[in-house]
């Protein structure tokens, strides 16, 4: 250790520079208060020992300076003083310093103070050391996390959450959000909205969110249908996330057209469903367990269907707004939100309300959890922007001439929806991909005609009565355990002029029997459809999204060619 | 000379086994800061100069204790109080005594370093 002495006498300053040199330190001296400022800046010494009466400037004036300049640092000062009354003694303290020693020196407490002081200094800078690394650590951390909150966002961004029917709020508790909102048109019509609430929050929630989100989105725009999405997030989570781990979730799939919604709930609270008028028509219980708990023999995909009238909406939320406390710590509680939409707000309000009345309750006390809300209105399908429909495309072209034959065996038939795949091939043409929800019924369809009137050779027309109907889907599971042979065809052709415009072909050929489509069947579609003879085979819807269609050899392959650009007047 | 009258035998022996060859330079240095602060007191009184009286005695019973010259100590100590408290009666007795004590002081540090 480095020692200064200060000191204006020659001698006490011998004499203690004697004592301290024989206990190891080095000395360094100083003969007045304005000298041992000096030697601090220059010399850096460990610990000081300063009398208290000198000239230029007294010791308690140097100290005060020394401590200022130290900041921080430790630098004990010890001051020397034949002073004894109290009061001086306390004085001495009072200037910063950090203990006295009375003349005459007794080296053997001299010896002991020194040692505890170095003990402070040593601890004193192993403290700042560990403060210092800890700083660093955590702007370090801080750093990566924004980082991280980049790629997150971009992985799981909010899909199509700004469509005209959907409000909605996500309130994070750090950085990340242990809830997950996502929300995609299907290429088929319709939307996937998924409201997740991961156990716990922050990053290790995050971390499971997105390879949900690339998930949901990724088999959304390839038309895959929403049990097959939550089996796969479903077995995905299961065996990513640790145990104990899980996300709650309430996953929606809207169709407009049939006026109605597929719901599947694991964990959540009650989702209510609201009418036009703003009354609450239902509440909607969870049935299942969390995703990421069951494995994927145990896991059940079964959704329950609710209609929805234009206008209605449907209000999901996480745990949090139920359980959001306020400063005395009692939750806000269901019924609180019961009692929300029994007073009589507009429906266009209900969700400002919800939202006012949460904030309202929670006042200044601190959030607990994550809090996300989300109200999905059924409405026109035409009447949301078509701009959340685009994909995003990459800066690479898509194919423009090729073409491809696929061929279905009977273990394939029975065991794997080609569906997304085609789809998939389909929605490399950029041009295709504005078109992906007519060319999904279109081949759709087709497939289903050609595997079920074809290969398993079932008669349409039992569909035409309930009692039919569901004789038809037991003849359809018996025909389909007992098929030993049979194939479907696909064949995929796309060509284009300049990038500009194009032809696409699509041709489908089953191992069946064919059928006499002339005698049922003209090229006039208005006249298909007041006969609307086919039934089951959605032929004149199909008539109307194709530029042609036709009917090849017995009637066990069929053609249909798709233009693009589109025809306005089509 | 009657050591034990003007000196803590026991502290002036641990001094000399602490300072080892350097006990004479300290002795050289006692005195030659000190020879002058006799007349440097004389002339404090004469200015009537409380200040100066008080830190020239704080000084000297500093120097002086750390010598173990203890009565010697307590002299200054009695004129640093009484020029503290700005009393300047007696003091010219005192600083009479006090040089008595350092010369008395000064003959047994110079007689232990011959």
């Amino acid at each position: 250790m480095k020692i200064l002495i200060a000191d204006d006498n020659v001698s006490d300053r011998l004499l203690l520079n004697k004592i301290i040199s024989k206990q190891g330190h080095d000395v360094i001296e100083a003969e007045n208060g304005k000298h041992a400022i000096d030697r601090y800046v220059k010399d850096c010494p460990d610990i000081i020992l300063m009398d208290v009466l000198m000239p230029e400037l007294n010791g308690k004036e140097a100290a005060k300076e020394i401590k200022r300049l130290a900041g921080e640092d430790l630098v004990p000062i010890i001051f020397l003083t034949s002073l004894i009354d109290a009061q001086s003694l306390a004085d001495c303290l009072e200037a910063g310093g950090d203990d006295f020693l009375t003349k005459p020196y007794n080296h053997i407490i001299l010896k002991a103070k020194i040692d505890a002081f170095v003990r402070m200094r040593k601890m004193h800078a192993t403290l700042q050391k560990q403060r210092d690394t800890i700083v660093e650590n955590n702007q370090h951390m801080l750093h990566e996390q924004h980082v991280a909150k980049a790629v997150f966002d971009n992985v799981a961004h909010s899909g199509c959450l700004d469509a005209s029917n959907i409000k909605y709020m996500l309130s994070p508790l750090a950085v990340f959000n242990g809830d997950v909102l996502l929300a995609a048109r299907k290429p088929s019509g319709g939307m996937h909205v998924f409201l997740g609430d991961f156990t716990g929050h922050g990053l290790p929630a995050a971390i499971g969110a997105m390879p949900m989100a690339e998930i949901f989105y990724g088999m959304t725009a390839k038309g895959f249908a929403l049990r097959d999405i939550l089996r796969e997030i479903n077995l995905k989570l299961k065996s990513i996330l640790p145990i104990g781990f899980f996300c709650c979730a309430a996953v929606v799939d809207l169709s407009f057209t049939k006026r109605s919604i597929s719901m599947w709930m694991g964990g959540v609270p009650d989702c209510y469903l609201i009418s036009e008028e703003g009354k609450k028509l239902k509440s909607l219980r969870s049935h299942h367990l969390p995703l990421g708990v069951l494995s994927s023999e145990q896991f059940d995909d079964e959704m329950t269907e609710h209609s929805m009238e234009d206008g209605d909406r449907l209000f999901m939320w996480s745990d949090g707004i139920v359980e959001a406390r306020d400063e005395k710590g009692e939750m806000f509680g269901e019924d609180r939100l019961q009692a929300i939409f029994k007073d009589n707000f507009a429906p266009d309000e209900l969700f400002a309300a919800v939202q006012e009345r949460v904030s309202v309750f929670v006042g200044e006390s601190e959030r607990d959890d994550d809090t996300t809300l989300i109200e999905l209105m059924m409405v026109e399908e035409s009447e949301l922007d078509l701009s959340s429909l685009n994909m995003q495309q990459g800066t690479v072209k898509g194919p423009s001439d090729w073409k491809m034959d696929y061929e279905l065996g009977v273990d394939s038939l029975k065991h794997f929806n080609p569906l997304p795949l085609l789809m998939h091939i389909m929605m490399e043409v950029p041009a295709l991909r504005s078109m992906g929800g007519q060319l999904f019924t279109v081949v759709a369809e087709l497939f289903s005609n050609a595997f079920e009137h074809g290969v398993l050779r079932l008669n349409s027309q039992l569909k035409s009565t309930p009692s039919g109907f569901a004789e038809y889907y037991q003849l359809r599971q018996q025909r389909l355990d007992e098929l030993t042979e049979g194939y479907v065809k696909v064949s995929m052709l796309h060509s284009s002029e300049s990038g500009s415009s194009g032809v696409f072909n699509l041709i489908i050929e089953d191992s069946g029997l064919g059928f006499d489509y002339q005698a049922k069947f003209t090229q006039d579609p208005d006249h298909v459809q007041i006969e609307n003879k086919f039934s089951g085979r959605g032929i004149p819807l199909i008539y109307s999204l194709c530029h042609s269609l036709e009917y090849l050899g017995c009637g066990n392959k069929v053609r249909a060619e798709i233009h693009w650009p589109q025809k306005i007047d089509k | 000379m009657d050591k034990a009258s003007h000196f803590d035998i026991e502290a002036l022996t641990m001094l000399e086994e602490i300072m080892e060859d350097e006990f004479p330079e300290l002795v050289q240095v006692y005195i030659a800061d000190s020879d002058p602060r006799i007349s440097a007191l004389q002339q404090a009184l004469k200015d009537q100069d409380t200040k100066q009286l008080r830190e020239l005695s704080h000084s000297f019973k500093g120097a002086s204790g750390n010598l173990s010259a203890l009565p010697l100590a307590d002299l200054c100590f009695k004129i640093e109080e009484r020029s503290r408290d700005g009393v300047l009666d007696g003091s010219a007795e005192l600083i009479q005594q006090v040089d008595l004590e350092y010369q008395a002081v000064k003959r047994i540090l110079l007689s232990l370093v011959e």
